[in-house]
């Protein structure tokens, strides 16, 4: 069992991902804000953040940026539904572990959560 | 006997003969056209005819009244460019007088110190010349006798002769014949001269009109620069407004990309789960994933709606016919639009005010895409004072100071308002602060977009809980055209 935290303003996705996960046996939380999402990643200190790019207050690069400077341990998998190079490079650059461009269905997404936390 | 009067008698004529003869040199005169020429003529023939060693003509000068010596034969290098002040004695004598002026006469006058008599007893009194200096301008001259010739008044030309190659003087006749040729010929001269002037006219005349030719080339390939300047500039501006269409098609692109992934996502998820429930349990009834169906079918018609909005847009942005439109008709065609549509929310009751000066000009647009935009405008100015008592809409358009081709119109509600952070989110594809199933987040995007293919511009301004103010800037049609519509102040109420 594992700590999963999921940054996504999408609410049917945090829905998904959530149900699945716990089903899975996962500890799931999730936010949508950056805000939220670094307040979570502080309290909650998963061991794996899903996050997506796109949030109504802020980019996820802030929060991936935060995380990987105060817990570089944690996994973070990066998302976006934009085709944006630029932005995923940055991802990269920052320190995200692995990225999944929208959309991807909860098999992909399963085998990268398990993948990192092996 | 005088050289004519020998002439004649040679043709064997008399005296008589010899006027007529006269007369026929004045005829033959006139036919001849360049005062050039004339006196050149002139003078060769009594040269010749006279046996004189030289002789030239002293002609007044147009501008300067001073006399020139011309048409010289028998002269030397020395006598060209040759000038007598119009002051200078001698002229000042033949110009009085007007008879021939004898250099043999005015020595003895010289000497004698009296008049050199002529004209000079009829009943005025002898004017005195300076007799030396006028022999002295003869000798300069080399003048043995010098002829005037009158135009009027006017002293035009002196016919200078020098001393003839018989040594003879020359005797009264002679002076008196000479005189009378002069003056015959005075109309002839005065006539060549015209002639010369006309020529020397219609020649400056030619130039000029070569001049203004060559103006005109100038002027004409300088138009066709602009001209080809002009396209040039229409091109560009084609090509700007081109790409200007082209990058918000490529935001719009970007936007519908999330816009769709991000159902898709949860559309794909929900597949995987209502999968991974079947493998777990193949006896599960189809009643069990009905959740995840109706989840379904709800990302699937998000996704429709956006593909919708896409091709809608799209297409509108090719076959958009563009045509001179009276804003106030555009509105009151939107207004029913905006009551059928707002009838639902119970939002009747709103005062709606139009102030459209009468002589706004025409705009050129696509008239079911601007009330797209106003269809928008309203809806959200309702949304915006649900709950509110004294629901008010004013639309007011003017020219606005400064800028001649367009007009601005003021889209003012008194609803809620807005936060600088949300005014700052409020044109992004997407983004809506209604809730769900009100708001699209497609609306201000979709009239920004709108306005600015129109080549204009669109702005807003708003305080939370006073009101919100959309400005809109579309350029006037420039084709002509009267408004159409009535003018003035009116007010609806819905």
């Amino acid at each position: 069992m594992s700590r999963l935290l999921v940054i996504d303003d999408e609410a049917g996705i945090l829905e998904q991902v959530q149900e699945f996960f716990e089903e899975e046996g996962h500890e799931v939380r999730v936010a949508d804000t950056c805000k939220d999402g670094i307040e979570a990643i502080r309290n909650f200190l998963p061991e794996l953040v899903l996050l997506d790019i796109k949030l109504p207050d802020a980019s996820g690069i802030d929060a991936l940026k935060y995380c990987k400077d105060r817990f570089p341990a944690i996994k973070v998998i990066v998302n976006t539904g934009y085709v944006d190079q630029g932005i995923m490079d940055e991802a990269e650059r920052l320190g995200g572990d692995r990225f999944l461009q929208k959309p991807f269905n909860l098999v992909q997404l399963k085998e990268e959560v398990d993948a990192l936390l092996k | 006997m005088g050289w004519v009067a020998a002439f004649a008698k040679r043709r064997g004529r008399s005296a008589r003969g010899y006027k007529k003869l006269l007369q026929e040199a004045s005829r033959g005169m006139s036919r001849i056209e360049s005062q050039d020429r004339l006196l050149r003529l002139v003078v060769h023939f009594i040269t010749l005819r006279m046996g004189v060693r030289n002789a030239a003509v002293l002609s007044r000068q147009e501008h300067s009244n001073a006399f020139r010596l011309c048409h010289q034969r028998g002269y030397g290098k020395n006598f060209f460019e040759l000038r007598l002040e119009s002051s200078s004695p001698l002229l000042d004598f033949l110009a009085t007088e007007k008879e021939a002026c004898d250099a043999a006469r005015i020595a003895v006058a010289a000497r004698s110190g009296a008049p050199s008599g002529g004209k000079g007893g009829g009943g005025r009194q002898p004017k005195a010349y300076d007799y030396e200096a006028i022999l002295q301008t003869m000798e300069n001259l080399e003048a043995a006798c010098c002829i005037p010739s009158f135009l009027g008044p006017d002293l035009r030309n002196v016919l200078v002769l020098g001393k003839k190659k018989s040594g003879e003087l020359y005797t009264g006749d002679d002076l008196h014949v000479l005189l009378a040729l002069a003056q015959e010929s005075a109309g002839a001269v005065e006539n060549a001269r015209l002639y010369d002037e006309a020529v020397a006219r219609s020649r400056e005349l030619e130039r000029i009109n070569q001049q203004l030719e060559y103006s005109k080339g100038l002027l004409m390939k300088a138009l066709k620069e602009t001209e080809v300047a002009n396209k040039a500039l229409q091109d560009t501006q084609a090509q700007l407004i081109h790409e200007q269409k082209m990058a918000t098609l490529g935001r719009l692109a970007a936007s519908v990309g999330h816009e769709v992934n991000n159902p898709l996502t949860i559309l794909s998820m929900n597949v995987s789960r209502a999968i991974l429930k079947y493998r777990k349990n193949p006896e599960a009834k189809l009643t069990e994933a009905l959740d995840l169906f109706d989840k379904m079918e709800q990302n699937i018609g998000r996704i429709k709606a956006v593909v919708n909005t896409l091709t809608g847009l799209l297409k509108r942005s090719e076959k958009g016919k563009f045509e001179p439109l009276s804003l106030k008709l555009i509105l009151e065609e939107t207004l029913p639009l905006v009551q059928f549509q707002t009838y639902l929310d119970n939002l009747t009751g709103t005062e709606v005010e139009f102030d459209m000066p009468a002589n706004l000009p025409l705009v050129r647009g696509d008239l079911e895409r601007l009330q797209e935009v106003f269809l928008n405008l309203f809806i959200n100015a309702y949304h915006a004072m649900e709950g509110r008592r004294d629901r008010r809409i004013r639309v007011r358009a003017e020219i606005p100071p400064g800028h001649p081709h367009q007009i601005a119109v003021n889209f003012t509600d008194n609803g809620c308002g807005m936060t600088a952070d949300i005014i700052k989110k409020i044109f992004t594809y997407g983004f809506t602060t209604k809730p769900p199933g009100r708001g699209s987040g497609m609306g201000l995007y979709m009239c920004k977009y709108i306005i600015e293919l129109h080549g204009g511009e669109m702005r807003v301004a708003s305080k939370p809980d006073e009101g919100t103010t959309f400005t809109l800037t579309l350029p006037v049609c420039t084709d002509g055209g009267v408004p159409v519509g009535r003018n003035e102040h009116s007010e609806a109420v819905l």
